[in-house]
Order: structure tokens, then C-alpha cells, then sequence
């Protein structure tokens, strides 16, 4: 069975460390049975300033077309929480906005309609296929993160999180060594935001498998490697444990299997 | 209005699914007791390698990783043309993450490199201790890892798919076709300058026409491509400095969608198109 969509949808353009973001948006969609509207759109950059959602009005895009943006493009200030979301909006949003909008836009389902969202320097650019719909604001996260290397670079953690609320709240993020239980570390991750997180402080080994929690706050998880010499990058987001499984009852084993671990890992013990 | 509970707007919708996805868009596997795999791309070649991130699914499921030495996966290869190469049985380590390198399996496989070739696909299939709870069947979308050039730097790019499933020895192709072409518009603008190496798997259980469209704001390119049910075409696309070009590909697959290869001159990217 195929998880529909909401009608809407944002495309981040994320920021980390000194590296420029970038997203380039397509207004064609991936298939071509699945979406009639050929309407032009009002292209918004929206960005958190932890009461409101602001909005700035970049450009209408026509039917066909495509749009590259950077953050370079923006003022530093649209940066605060190195999170700005492109919205295709059907029509003029106010400067200011309560929650995200919420209007029927482009969208499909077979597949999602993704831009792609990356990084980039003077060396290189890596990406991945990008869209997000806000999540959750009682949500949690549990993730296993396979991506750190070990020749000359450095691995990261990069958690995004949108919400439809503006709010900025601080919740906890806990790092375990999935086979020892062993508690590894703790560190503050924000909603509305990108986190980037230095993974080498932590000493795992390349035969560790470190799990990520979050008993409150629900994010999408991305390791970004970068080499040394700056002309390599590695960008992927891990998958939710309902991925393990397909057919029956995803939500449920989703459920299972977060409520396993915390329970085995004692999140509480390290909550507060 | 409503017609048979649908809302009167959204039956064109309806009707234009019904006539694309005329058939299951991933089958039902054989058993609940089937395992799951996606069909990963391998490249093992001067420029290319893979390493996969072989996981204990099943010890992350039921939360026991302490068992995982008493579980197994098995490797599945196949060449270009989907053709059954061999199968490899990793025994589960007590560690939790085996970085394991395709080209040791390549090499260790007794196959020689001509019948190999330089890319092909693979599955992995877990072993499970027990049928999964709510009536699911596990799966493998892991992650794999790319090297260009000797870099010693790999990235990489989530698996996509529940293509393949294993019960009893039997594979069975799950994922869905239909009886209309249809267009999958790589959601990537490509740009230059840059090379960039396409990587459409055939995830169904037919061979399946494929008509790739390189888009340019001078000209369009057809390429057509037949790819046999597991195979793997990889599309090369150069793009020059201060150009750009979207891809285009026409087939009755549901999932079109490829992995995407772009390198530089001294970088690279890898990532799902």
C-alpha cells in the first residue's frame, strides 16, 4: 500500500558549518499522469525567527521550469537556524505566518516530487533528493547510523527538523553503541533547525554502529563525511526502523521496535 | 458530490492511476517468511567501488543484537544482464556494522572478470529468528558506499526498493509494471562541467524497453536500451561547463528511478535521481 502524501510540501535549503547550501527546485513533476496543474507558482523562502514563520517572496516559476538557490543568495540573519524552506505557493503569503502554509501545491506520490538539497565549496557538491513535510510536534527518533569512515575526513551528524509551529525548543539528543548499550554521549538538538553534530568527539570504530535518540522531538538524520582536502563530501540520510519491515502493519513494528530500544537502552536513566 | 465514496475532483485522478498502475505497484511476496532485499548496484571496475553496510536487520528489529553470530545473510550477484553470477553467506560477527567490499566477494567468487564484468546488481537476504509481528515481512534498503578513484572516501546512497524477496530458495522479482509507457523526470538538474553515469535497475520480472531522453537547451538525445529483469544499464552523460540537462526516462516500470553517479575532475557525488 503506497503512503499518500499531504498536498503540500517544502524543500529545505539547509546550512552547515562554513559550507554553502544549495537546493535546486524543478517545477516538472516525476511522472508525467499524475498532476495536471501547470499554474504558475509563487516561490516563498521561509524561515523561522522562533515566533514566526517570515516570509520572503523570491520569484514566480513557471510551468517546466527549474530554480537554483543558494544561501549565498540570502542575508545570514534568514540563517539563524540554518534552515530556510522553499514553498511553491499557490498564492501571496503575508510576511509573517502563525504556522506553515498548508495550500494544495505540487505534489505526487508515485514517486514523491523531490528538488535536490546539498551542500557545496570550492572544491565540491553533494546532494540528496529533498522534500519535507513538517513533522510531528510530539514525535521521537530512533536511528542507526552506519556512514562514519575512518581515512583522512571527518564525519558529521546533521538532524532537520520542521515543524508547522515556529517555536524553537531544545530537546535532547542521545547517542548510543547499539551492540554494547553502552551510553556514549548527549547533546542538544533544536525544532525548526539544522544541527550539525561533530561524530569523531565520540571514538567509535568502524565496527560500531551508533544509535541516535530522541525520546521527544522526531528529525530526519543525515551523515555528511567531508575529506580533508574539502573535495570530497558524502551527504545520506538514514532510513526509520519502520524500514526494516514492509507489508502488515508499519506503524505498529515502528512503534515496537522504538519502544524495545528505549527500554533496553534506559533513555530515561539519561533523559535529564 | 461523491462517486463510490470518491470525491467527484479526484476521479480523474483515480481513473488515470487505475490505467498507469494497472497492476500491483510492489507484488505481495510468496510467504510472510520471504525476505526482502532492494537490488543494489555493485561497480567494481579502474574507477569504481563498492562497499555495503551489512547490518543485523533482524537483531535491530527485535532489538538483539546479541544473538546476530547465530544469523546469516546471503549475498546474491548478478552481471549486467541479471544474470545469476554466484551467492556468498556472511555469518553474522558480534559486532553490529561489517563494511563489507564488494571486490573481495568479486574477486574470492572463482568467477573469471570478463563473465563479471564491470557492474551488475546484488541482494542481500537476511536470515530471521521468527516470523515479524503485525504479519511483516523484513527487508533490506541498506546502504551503500561508493569509492571513485582510489579516494579512500566513499559516498554514499540509501537503497530504494523492496525489489526482490527470497523463500526457500526461490527469488521472486516484486516490483510492478504496467501496460502504458510512462516518464520518470529525474527530479535533478544535472550541470556542468561534470560527467554523470545513470544507473537504472530493472527491478521487475520482465525485460523491459527503455527510452532515455537527454534534454539540453540545444538539442534532445534518445538513447533506447533494453534491460533484462535484474540487469542494470548505466547511462553516461557528459555536461560542459555552464550547461545543463534534465534526463528523461520512458518505460512501463513504475519505479524508473536510478542511482545517479557525478564526478568531477577531483570530486564526486552519488545519490538517488
Amino acid at each position: 500500500m503506497l503512503q499518500r502524501k499531504a498536498e503540500f510540501v517544502f524543500f529545505p535549503l539547509l546550512k552547515s558549518m562554513d559550507l554553502e547550501g544549495w537546493v535546486n527546485i524543478v517545477y516538472f513533476p516525476p511522472n508525467n499522469w499524475e498532476y495536471l496543474d501547470k499554474k504558475p507558482k509563487y516561490l516563498y523562502l521561509i524561515y523561522p525567527n522562533g515566533t514566526k514563520w517570515k516570509t520572503v517572496f523570491l520569484e514566480k516559476i513557471t510551468f517546466n521550469k527549474s530554480r537554483l538557490f543558494s544561501t549565498q543568495d540570502f542575508k545570514e540573519i534568514f540563517f539563524d537556524k540554518s534552515l530556510a524552506l522553499i514553498y511553491p505557493s499557490p498564492k501571496i503569503l503575508d510576511s509573517e505566518l502563525d504556522f506553515l502554509p498548508n495550500f494544495k501545491t505540487w505534489s505526487t506520490n508515485i514517486p514523491a516530487w523531490r528538488a535536490s538539497s546539498g551542500f557545496k565549496n570550492s572544491y565540491a557538491q553533494v546532494s540528496y533528493q529533498s522534500d519535507i513535510e513538517p513533522l510531528p510536534e510530539k514525535g521521537s527518533l530512533l536511528t542507526f547510523h552506519p556512514f562514519i569512515q575512518f581515512s583522512k575526513l571527518k564525519n558529521y551528524l546533521v538532524v532537520l527538523n520542521v515543524q508547522s509551529n515556529p517555536r524553537i525548543v531544545n530537546h535532547s539528543l542521545l547517542i548510543f553503541n547499539s551492540k554494547s548499550k553502552e551510553f556514549i554521549g548527549k547533546t542538544q538538538i533544536q525544532t525548526n533547525s539544522v544541527t550539525t553534530i561533530d561524530l569523531d568527539q565520540f571514538g567509535f570504530e568502524s565496527t560500531d554502529l551508533p544509535v541516535f535518540v530522541s525520546k521527544s522531538m522526531a528529525a530526519i538524520p543525515f551523515g555528511l563525511g567531508i575529506n580533508l582536502d574539502m573535495n570530497l563530501m558524502s551527504l545520506e540520510h538514514t532510513h526509520p526502523p519502520g524500514s526494516f519491515v514492509v507489508r502488515g502493519d508499519r506503524n505498529k513494528i515502528q512503534k515496537q521496535i522504538k519502544s524495545k530500544w528505549l527500554e533496553t537502552l534506559k533513555v530515561d536513566l539519561y533523559e535529564n | 458530490m461523491k462517486i463510490k465514496g470518491h470525491n467527484i475532483n479526484d476521479v480523474p485522478n483515480i481513473l488515470r492511476r487505475k490505467l498507469y498502475l494497472s497492476s500491483a505497484f510492489v507484488k505481495r511476496p510468496e510467504s510472510q517468511n520471504a525476505v526482502i532485499s532492494d537490488l543494489f548496484v555493485w561497480r567494481s571496475d579502474k574507477s569504481w567501488d563498492t562497499y555495503f553496510e551489512l547490518l543485523d536487520i533482524y537483531g535491530l528489529i527485535t532489538c538483539d543484537l546479541d544473538n546476530s553470530t547465530h544469523r546469516d545473510s546471503i549475498f546474491e550477484f548478478f552481471n549486467r544482464d541479471g544474470e545469476f553470477l554466484f551467492e556468498k553467506v556472511i555469518s553474522g560477527n558480534n559486532f553490529a556494522r561489517n563494511t563489507v567490499y564488494i571486490k573481495n566477494l568479486l574477486d574470492n567468487s572463482g568467477i573469471d572478470k570478463q563473465t563479471l564484468g564491470d557492474f551488475g546488481t546484488f541482494s542481500v537476504f537476511h536470515s530471521i529468528d521468527k516470523s515479524l509481528d503485525f504479519e511483516s515481512s523484513l527487508t533490506d534498503r541498506g546502504y551503500c558506499g561508493y569509492e571513485h578513484s582510489g579516494s579512500n572516501f566513499r559516498g554514499y546512497v540509501h537503497g530504494n526498493f523492496d525489489a526482490i524477496s527470497k523463500f526457500e530458495n526461490k527469488l521472486e522479482l516484486l516490483m510492478g509494471y504496467g501496460k502504458l509507457y510512462q516518464s520518470y523526470n529525474l527530479q535533478h538538474i544535472l550541470t556542468g562541467p561534470s560527467t554523470y553515469e545513470i544507473a537504472l535497475v530493472n527491478p521487475t520480472d520482465k525485460q523491459q524497453s527503455v527510452k532515455v531522453k537527454i534534454i539540453t537547451l540545444e538539442s534532445e538525445i534518445y538513447e533506447k536500451y533494453s534491460i533484462p529483469s535484474r540487469g542494470l544499464q548505466v547511462i553516461k552523460v557528459k555536461v560542459l561547463d555552464n550547461q545543463t540537462s534534465r534526463v528523461k526516462i520512458i518505460s512501463k516500470m513504475f519505479m524508473a528511478r536510478p542511482t545517479v553517479f557525478r564526478y568531477t575532475s577531483n570530486s564526486m557525488d552519488v545519490f538517488h535521481g
